[in-house]
């Protein structure tokens, strides 16, 4: 009880639980017993269900944050999201690491989920880019350990170099917005000197070169974690690479940790950028969607296929990040971009560990290798309908095809799009923007459709046999459904990513405590961009 | 009781949906039952349209029967996505709510007409597949009642996103359709079908997003995709010359695309060769016509004054297609890619009278949809029964059916002459009418203003007619008439334990005759359907986009906004203020 007080504790509560059970889980693998082994999946669930409930909990949030640390509805979205998909994560890569090596293969699945929750609550620079690496050097292992492939181990090296590479940029991008500001502190309490405050009370600090430069790097090292381009290079030899069930993990963990990381850094801008960021971002957006259809259009694999497939959908999220959190008093995400990319983000995690998962759930069954090729699925709805049902759901979620929770993403992306350019003098930018996506959507049909027209369309060639736990499957059918249910019902999520893309703006205004008047002229990112 | 009425809609679309889950119990093995369900429930569905039809029917308001004034019935009202709303909203937005789409249904003289064609084609199409679907049975008739509930589901909608949803998953249960059960060359058909379509109406979403946003700029306070506000747009002058023009440029990707016209027709005569015949019956009786429902239901009246402005080139593209439609199929040596290329040129007529923009046109049109449906239907299932038989579709390779089977060769003969327009029979009104609008289009009488096309598209179009009668008669000649001519292999399989009798069966008789009675009662008695759909094209589409047109004057470009739409904004506004 007495421990539940400290308000380090009370806070961290999720956090905590997971880094505790994974460190414990870390030990219990290396005592070697088959039995503690095989009883360490249920342990893992269990620890992800309890910090969903502490998070639960402990969603208004304490009522003075500790320093460094930001409770908001924000960060309980991102608590309630990485926990539930978490949940089907888990689910999914129970049977990839052998028996011996669950303890470890698990530990670093919770400590990765951890950092994403450290994402959502760090108010510091340097907190912010702890957790962010506390997102990404367990997966660095992950890969490794998901295969016995010497693929695996290469696609791990790549990963690694590549993104040291991207984290060393990041770190010096906020060493020159330290620079600028005095301070590492992001928004921080009323009173308290905050980058955020910096920026609010100096206009013209945001166009310094010092700034500018700062941003660019950020920006440099979020994109790697996004996917975005192009900083996309690694993104299809590691999700080749690593075993389905951990690309599906991949393509998640990591951009969810960088979009949250991108909002809170656009919120200490106050969501106005000086024009040249914008159309960087702009142009960062439009590339990822073009290049990652494109380049997907290409594919003969299917996990590369949705690996570029992954890098597009980065820049249909970014599209709703760019349009900002639109004018005061709107949360709704057909008019607040946040919303609409946080919804978006939920519905992408659950499509894309689906997706994968499914590709996971099947082999082949005479070279006994996972399935690679989209040739390898050739007429595998007669033997699998099940799984393939379900990756057919998934992709016609990824398609953006009614009646699945894709069709409602690209719904509000696309929407907030056309409702910031009303408001803003980069208007016809962001209609071209949103009009450039459709095209994009058109485009990526082309692929997708591929991938379901090899399962039902095409005469069996290869063999197929079933893999993995029949947890895996529960998993796959778990996504599958919620693509639907999340169509009919949207306002499972919308309910929560509302507030949490109204709080990406109030956070500046409240915390840094800048006049009202001054938030009004400043709320919009593009309002003021043109200026 | 009262539910049942008051949700008939709801049951309509949902039953054939249900029932396609409901096929799922069945052992796959059980493949007789399954059809049997699968028809039970598509007879079922067609009974609920047929009692929907008479609730519309006896429904009246202020004793006004709601069918004489073309008003909206059977009306259902459900929220579907709201968002929870502001935080903190401004004192003057606090009434409304920022609720964005509803599940909002109804019909009227416009859209029943097409429920019961779709009603009526659905069943016998799945009638029909009985003997010659023989594999994934379950599979295949549970994708054919998901099309049937999205197909009503079109038809019902009143609300843009919820068509818009409907219009989109029609495609899914057809794709699958024609890639599994279709013919040789089926891969390449069901995805070229699926990524044209797609490809289009994805721009049109974009439209359709656009269109949202825009009642919520213009001070709705709350995004809306319900068709009345969507109407109010261009009525009060919200959308300018220039945003019609690029909207109606959006809708015209997706459902130009459907219909199809001229250059965006080359997915069709492959998908309806290697349908299925089902495949084919409904993707020709109903699917195109969701493409041209889209123009006379949103693009038309929603855009009135791009329709008015873009109506000359559309006419031109129709013409174009009527008589490319027409050689085309001239040409063609297999029959069913034949009676494919015949739905261009009749799809162009459909266009054509449309855009007249006069009432005999928007009559002709709407007819046109159901006479089209009926009879190009009923040639599908045709050419699938001798198919059935001769396992082939070259017209070269056989010829004098006449002899063998007499019944086949008096419905061959029956429907295609519904086809090209003989008088008595329903393919005549439909095309008087929309040859009538477009000739008169020009002229300004009776309170109506002048239309955008004139006499020579009239006059282009007509030899279309005559083209018609040519391919068709030649189609009967080649297969029907002249001496007996049957493929080499076809005396070994006639007595195959399975094969189908000589002349139709029962069955096929069967489906065959509700068709032609339904050519024959709107070929003679097209007055009831007259009653039904005048006074709804009248207020729902003519109402809106006359104000559009100048009164006076042909081809004249519309500058600015009428006074009398002004006028009506003004009043509009004031209301609001009050």
């Amino acid at each position: 009880m007495m421990l539940a007080m400290h308000p380090i504790i009370s806070t961290l509560g999720p956090e905590l639980l997971l880094i505790a059970g994974a460190s414990f889980m870390l030990l219990a693998g290396l005592s070697g017993s088959g039995r503690a082994n095989r009883a360490l999946p249920a342990f893992a669930f269990i620890v992800v269900l309890a910090a969903l409930g502490t998070a639960y909990m402990g969603r208004e949030g304490p009522s003075q944050a500790p320093s460094s640390l930001i409770v908001d509805s924000l960060s309980w979205y991102v608590r309630l999201i990485t926990l539930t998909i978490g949940l089907a994560i888990l689910l999914v890569n129970f049977h990839v690491p052998a028996e011996k090596e669950r303890g470890e293969f698990l530990a670093l699945l919770l400590f990765s989920l951890a950092g994403v929750l450290m994402v959502g609550v760090a108010d510091d620079l340097i907190l912010l880019f702890l957790a962010l690496e506390l997102v990404s050097i367990p997966t660095y292992i992950l890969i490794a350990m998901s295969r016995t492939d010497v693929k695996a181990q290469e696609s791990s090296v790549k990963y690694f170099f590549l993104g040291s590479f991207a984290a060393a940029l990041m770190l010096y991008g906020f060493s020159f917005l330290y620079g600028t500001g005095g301070t590492t502190t992001m928004f921080g309490s009323s009173g308290v000197a905050s980058l955020a405050s910096h920026l609010a009370a100096n206009p013209a600090a945001v166009t310094e070169p010092l700034t500018m430069i700062g941003l660019l790097l950020v920006f440099a090292g979020l994109a790697f974690k996004m996917t975005a381009v192009p900083f996309h290079f690694y993104a299809a030899d590691v999700y080749q690479g690593a075993a389905s069930p951990v690309s599906g993990m991949l393509g998640f963990v990591p951009k969810f940790a960088g979009l949250v990381a991108l909002i809170r850094l656009m919120s200490m801008f106050g969501w106005s950028l000086p024009a040249s960021a914008f159309w960087m971002l702009w142009g960062v957006a439009l590339t990822s969607m073009t290049v990652g259809n494109l380049l997907g259009l290409m594919q003969h694999n299917a996990k590369r296929m949705l690996a570029y497939s992954g890098i597009a959908h980065t820049g249909y999220m970014l599209v709703a990040v760019l349009a900002g959190p639109g004018l005061a008093g709107e949360t709704g995400p057909t008019r607040n971009g946040v919303s609409a990319a946080l919804f978006y983000i939920a519905v992408y995690g659950l499509m894309n560990v689906g997706a994968f998962a499914a590709l996971g759930s099947m082999r082949r069954a005479d070279s006994d290798d996972s399935i690679e090729e989209v040739d390898d699925l050739s007429g595998a709805a007669a033997t699998y309908p099940g799984a393939c049902l379900a990756l057919a759901i998934c992709v016609l979620s990824l398609m953006g095809f009614p009646p699945t929770a894709g069709f409602l993403g690209k719904f509000y992306v696309f929407s907030s799009a056309f409702a910031s350019a009303g408001a803003s003098s980069h208007g016809k930018a962001m209609v071209w923007l949103a009009i450039l996506g459709f095209v994009n959507a058109a485009i990526a049909a082309g692929y997708y459709l591929r991938l379901i027209a090899t399962c039902y369309l095409r005469p069996a060639t290869t063999e197929l046999r079933s893999a993995g736990h029949r947890s895996l499957r529960i998993g796959v059918a778990v996504c599958a459904l919620a693509m639907l249910v999340l169509f009919a019902l949207p306002a499972l999520v919308t309910s929560e990513s509302e507030p949490a893309g109204q709080v990406a703006r109030s956070a500046t205004i409240d915390r840094a405590g800048t006049t009202e008047a001054a938030a009004a002229g400043r709320v919009s990112l593009t309002a003021d961009a043109g200026r | 009781m009262d539910f049942v009425t008051s949700h008939i809609l709801s049951i309509l679309i949902f039953l054939p949906i249900v029932g396609a889950a409901c096929l799922w119990v069945f052992p796959p093995r059980a493949a007789a039952s399954i059809r049997r369900a699968a028809f039970g429930i598509s007879l079922a569905t067609m009974a609920v349209a047929i009692a929907a039809t008479v609730i519309y029917y006896s429904s009246s308001q202020d004793d006004v029967r709601a069918v004489r004034v073309g008003k909206l019935g059977l009306v259902e009202q459900h929220d579907w996505i709201g968002e929870s709303g502001m935080p903190n909203p401004p004192r003057e937005r606090c009434h409304e709510t920022p609720l964005l789409v509803q599940f909002y249904v109804g019909v009227d003289g416009i859209s029943l007409p097409l429920i019961l064609l779709t009603s009526l084609l659905t069943p016998l199409a799945i009638w029909a597949s009985f003997h010659a679907i023989q594999d994934r049975a379950k599979e295949y008739y549970s994708l054919f009642l998901l099309l049937f509930g999205a197909m009503l589901g079109v038809f019902c909608s009143r609300d843009l996103l919820l068509f818009y949803v409907f219009f989109e998953f029609t495609l899914i249960p057809m794709y699958f359709l024609v890639g599994i059960w279709g013919g040789a060359n089926r891969r390449k058909a069901a995805d070229m079908f699926f990524l044209y379509t797609f490809a289009g109406s994805v721009l049109t979403f974009a439209g359709v997003l656009y269109l949202g946003w825009k009642t919520y700029a213009t001070g709705g306070g709350s995004l809306r995709f319900d068709l009345d506000s969507l109407y109010r747009l261009a009525a009060q002058g919200h959308l300018s010359a220039t945003e019609q023009t690029w909207l109606f440029l959006a809708f015209f990707a997706g459902f130009a695309i459907k219909v199809p016209l001229f250059p965006m027709h080359t997915w069709l005569p492959l998908a309806h060769t290697e349908a299925p015949t089902a495949g084919s019956v409904i993707l020709a009786g109903v699917l195109l016509k969701l493409g041209t429902y889209g123009f006379l239901r949103m693009s038309v009246p929603m855009l009135p004054e791009a329709a008015v402005n873009c109506a000359s080139w559309l006419a031109v593209l129709s013409v174009v297609g009527i008589i490319y439609g027409s050689l085309a199929a001239w040409v063609q040596t297999d029959m069913k890619k034949l009676v494919a290329y015949s739905s261009v040129a009749h799809l162009g007529f459909c266009m054509l009278g449309m855009f007249s923009l006069k009432m005999e046109g928007l009559t002709g049109s709407l007819l046109y949809m159901v006479n089209h449906g009926l009879s190009t239907g009923a040639l599908f299932l045709c050419v699938g029964m001798i198919y059935e038989r001769y396992h082939t579709r070259e017209m070269s390779k056989i010829g004098g059916l006449a002899r063998r089977m007499p019944v086949l060769t008096f419905f061959f003969v029956f429907f295609t002459l519904s086809s090209i327009g003989l008088p008595g029979l329903n393919g005549f009104i439909g095309e008087v009418l929309v040859l009538m609008g477009t000739f008169i289009s020009h002229t300004a009488q009776r309170g109506s203003p002048a239309g955008p096309l004139g006499p020579l598209y009239a006059a282009v179009a007509g030899t279309g007619i005559v083209l018609g009668a040519v391919y068709m008669l030649f189609l009967c000649r080649k297969v029907l008439f002249g001496p007996l001519h049957e493929p080499e292999d076809h005396a070994e399989h006639e007595h195959d334990a399975g094969a189908l009798p000589i002349d139709l069966t029962a069955r096929e008789v069967s489906i065959l005759v509700p068709i032609a009675l339904a050519c024959l009662y709107i070929g003679i008695a097209p007055k009831p359907l007259f009653e039904l759909v005048q006074p709804a094209l009248k207020t729902q589409v003519l109402a809106r986009v006359e104000p559009a047109m100048k009164p006076e004057g042909s081809f004249a470009r519309v500058a600015g906004r009428p006074l009398a739409v002004a006028e009506s904004a003004s009043t509009e506004r004031s209301a609001r203020v009050r």
